[in-house]
């Protein structure tokens, strides 16, 4: 009695895990492609969500990123560069520095409305992307500023330009650590990136800017 | 010695994969229906959200003092752009959830749908500390947390049950499927009052009928606990109280435990009349204002329709024969009801012999209230739902199953190998294709059919298993579990 009991367990758990294996196998989740946003962004929130309420609390740094199925960038005039980000994710993400403390804003609010209040001179960012022609993953160090959407919340532009040579990008560097070689944006050019990752530095809870 | 020491283990190792059994039957109701879902829940969400005053992003102030400003998709007003867009449809899946778009999502409306009471207030804030950014995340683990507190209260009513705990156990998995199953996993206080009543109707039962000092501590103090977690969590949680511990009381006084054989105890029959009965008497008439008169009134001047036919419906509802199910729009299949009925019946006919006549009219007593109360329930404003009345049946079917434990006819008791084969198939078998519906229902509609859940899906958790593997693991842990249930009760008493 007790070798009937003990092969129908080994049966059932065997025939359960193999099933349950099978299941797995051939399901192709609908909803692991959707990307949702979470929360909506207003800058004056930012203090709040990521410090507290407590005045006494002491404030944090915040790194921003976004993400684009396709980023085009033109020369301009006078060392500025046009970035045209379309397949804009829905949201940005906003990760405290030093922690896993991540939170996911939609673009709706006012957080590319007041970009150059908070980034004074503009903000230094990492753009990782895949370069359209080469097929080769590069890093570009470079300054943002004055960003506007062109159509929609998935089209967002951006003025850029190269770093100075007395501006350094090793602190950013150092905090994203990108896996890809560094490269250059060249004047009188163009470039079509694809899959692209823009890791802007971060800004303090500090900031007078992002009101009380 | 060994041999003692060898059936402890073998009890432990059939708790523990019990216990596990059980738990994943809940996970996988927990995981079967998409956020939202439950019934009532864009009240019950909004009040979540708003259960610990104005927050940032969850629950800020509105112009007007009535309303406050909760995400949109958890309005009752925004359509489609809401959790409950698939809602009212059974054809259409819960794929809409996936797209919804961002101010859907992210934007804060104006409602005065939420509670401002003293009701659920408990259940609320308890579930407000996980409220987060992430409303589909928040609401799993909310469910995760209803399980937790089902399995924390239920564990008073099994040990203060003694020797009785495997028929208890039994009436409970007789009774869970498949209304209980998807309640207590979900976002509505039913869950809890559903839990909480029961337990105190049970735990009374147990501090009459147990003789040792320890079942009737944890009877207690699992009475204590019951009561402070359903205090006012829903407007008719004082009267469904009131009923179950009269059902608990009654079966307790009526009937007394002696080594595993039952004497109707006049002694105790005398000190029930002389204490309990003016007590009882005084909530049923002065408090509830249940006199005879006014109830054959009541009944006679209402809607003979509401009590020929929506009585009956939250009854059916019990067995999944009515729409109970998920968002108000879908009920399992009609096999469900035929299964279960033939179960519930198997499971009444044969502990019926065993059972003493007193608790079988007390028994018959608490299951024809279900018919009043859903009458009193539908002709009134609050409506009609099997969960609202769902603590009296399954307390009814607990005193039912404990009474045939305590019986003196216990020593010829032993479940018939066709009754137990009849049990198992039914209720595993109802409770697994109750499941696979409600599966169906939210990833392709209910308009498709086939047994691979997998295939098609167009909506479904971004972690954790597949649709078929949780149907699968879902019907596996229950049958596991239900087959122990039934293996213990009948060796327990077999061995009496």
């Amino acid at each position: 009695m007790k070798r009937f009991w003990f092969a129908s367990v080994i049966a059932l758990v065997a025939v359960t895990s193999g099933a349950i294996f099978w299941a797995e196998k051939n399901f192709d989740n609908p909803t692991s492609r959707t990307q949702t946003p979470i929360g909506y962004w207003r800058v004056s929130d930012v203090r709040k969500l990521f410090d507290g309420y407590q005045k006494s609390s002491s404030s944090s740094e915040i790194k921003i990123s976004l993400s684009a199925g396709v980023v085009g960038i033109d020369y301009t005039v006078n060392g500025t560069f046009n970035m045209f980000m379309s397949g804009l994710s829905s949201f940005s993400t906003l990760t405290k520095v030093g922690s896993d403390e991540q939170m996911y804003f939609s673009h709706q609010g006012d957080l590319f409305d007041r970009w150059d209040d908070i980034y004074v001179g503009g903000s230094k960012a990492l753009i990782v992307a895949t370069n359209a022609d080469s097929g080769k993953s590069e890093v570009y160090p470079v300054v943002l500023y004055t960003p506007d959407f062109d159509s929609g919340s998935s089209e967002l532009v951006f003025f850029v330009r190269r770093l100075r040579d007395d501006e350094s990008a090793e602190k950013l560097i150092n905090l994203y650590q990108p896996k890809s070689p560094l490269a250059i944006l060249k004047y009188d050019e163009s470039i079509n990136l694809v899959s692209v990752e823009l890791w802007v530095e971060p800004f303090s809870t500090d900031n007078d800017q992002l009101g009380s | 010695m060994s041999e003692f020491k060898n059936k402890k283990l073998k009890s432990i190792f059939l708790g523990s994969l019990l216990l596990i059994g059980t738990i994943i039957t809940l996970s996988s109701w927990a995981l079967a229906s998409p956020p939202g879902s439950g019934p009532d829940d864009e009240y019950h969400l909004s009040s979540i959200w708003c259960s610990r005053g104005y927050r940032i992003q969850f629950c800020e102030k509105s112009s007007s003092i009535y309303e406050a400003k909760v995400p949109l998709q958890l309005h009752r007003n925004g359509g489609p752009r809401t959790i409950f867009c698939y809602a009212g449809d059974s054809k259409i899946s819960a794929s809409c959830i996936r797209g919804l778009d961002v101010e859907a999502v992210t934007k804060l409306e104006s409602s005065e749908r939420f509670n401002t009471s003293s009701t659920a207030s408990n259940f609320y804030k308890s579930n407000g500390f996980l409220v987060s950014s992430n409303v589909n995340g928040s609401i799993l683990t909310m469910r995760f947390l209803q399980i937790l507190v089902f399995f924390a209260l239920i564990s008073f009513a099994i040990y203060s049950s003694g020797d009785r705990k495997w028929a208890v156990l039994l009436a409970l998995f007789v009774g869970m499927v498949p209304v209980g199953l998807f309640i207590i996993p979900s976002t509505s206080p039913s869950s809890w009052a559903i839990t909480g009543v029961a337990l105190a109707g049970i735990c009374v039962m147990n501090f009459f009928i147990s003789l040792k000092k320890s079942h009737r501590v944890t009877a207690v103090i699992g009475f204590i606990v019951a009561v402070l977690f359903t205090r006012n969590i829903r407007n008719d949680i004082n009267i469904m109280m009131a009923i179950c511990l009269t059902l608990g009381a009654i079966s307790g006084f009526v009937t007394r435990q002696t080594d595993h054989s039952l004497k109707f105890d006049r002694a105790k029959i005398i000190k029930l009349a002389f204490f309990a009965i003016p007590g009882l008497l005084y909530i049923h008439l002065k408090v509830f204002s249940l006199y005879p008169w006014r109830i054959a009134k009541f009944i006679l001047g209402g809607s003979f329709y509401s009590f020929s036919n929506d009585s009956s419906q939250a009854f059916l509802g019990f067995l999944g024969g009515s729409i109970q199910l998920g968002s108000a729009d879908f009920a399992p299949p009609p096999v469900v009801l035929i299964l279960m009925s033939v179960g519930l019946i198997t499971f009444i006919v044969i502990t019926a012999r065993f059972v003493p006549l007193k608790v079988k009219i007390s028994s018959g007593l608490g299951l024809g209230s279900l018919f009043f109360f859903s009458y009193w329930f539908s002709v009134g404003s609050i409506g009609l739902a099997s969960r609202y009345i769902m603590a009296i049946y399954l307390v009814s079917l607990a005193m039912f199953s404990a009474s045939a434990v305590t019986s003196r006819r216990l020593a010829n008791f032993k479940f018939s190998k066709s009754s137990l084969v009849t049990i198992f198939l039914t209720i595993s078998l109802g409770q697994s294709l109750s499941l696979h519906q409600s599966i169906r229902r939210y990833i392709t509609g209910t308009n498709i059919s086939g047994w691979n859940l997998n295939k098609g899906a167009q909506w479904w958790w971004t972690y954790g298993p597949s649709p078929l593997s949780i149907w699968i693991i879902g019907s596996v842990a229950f049958s596991t579990a239900l087959f122990i249930v039934l293996l213990k009760t009948n060796s327990d008493r077999a061995a009496v």
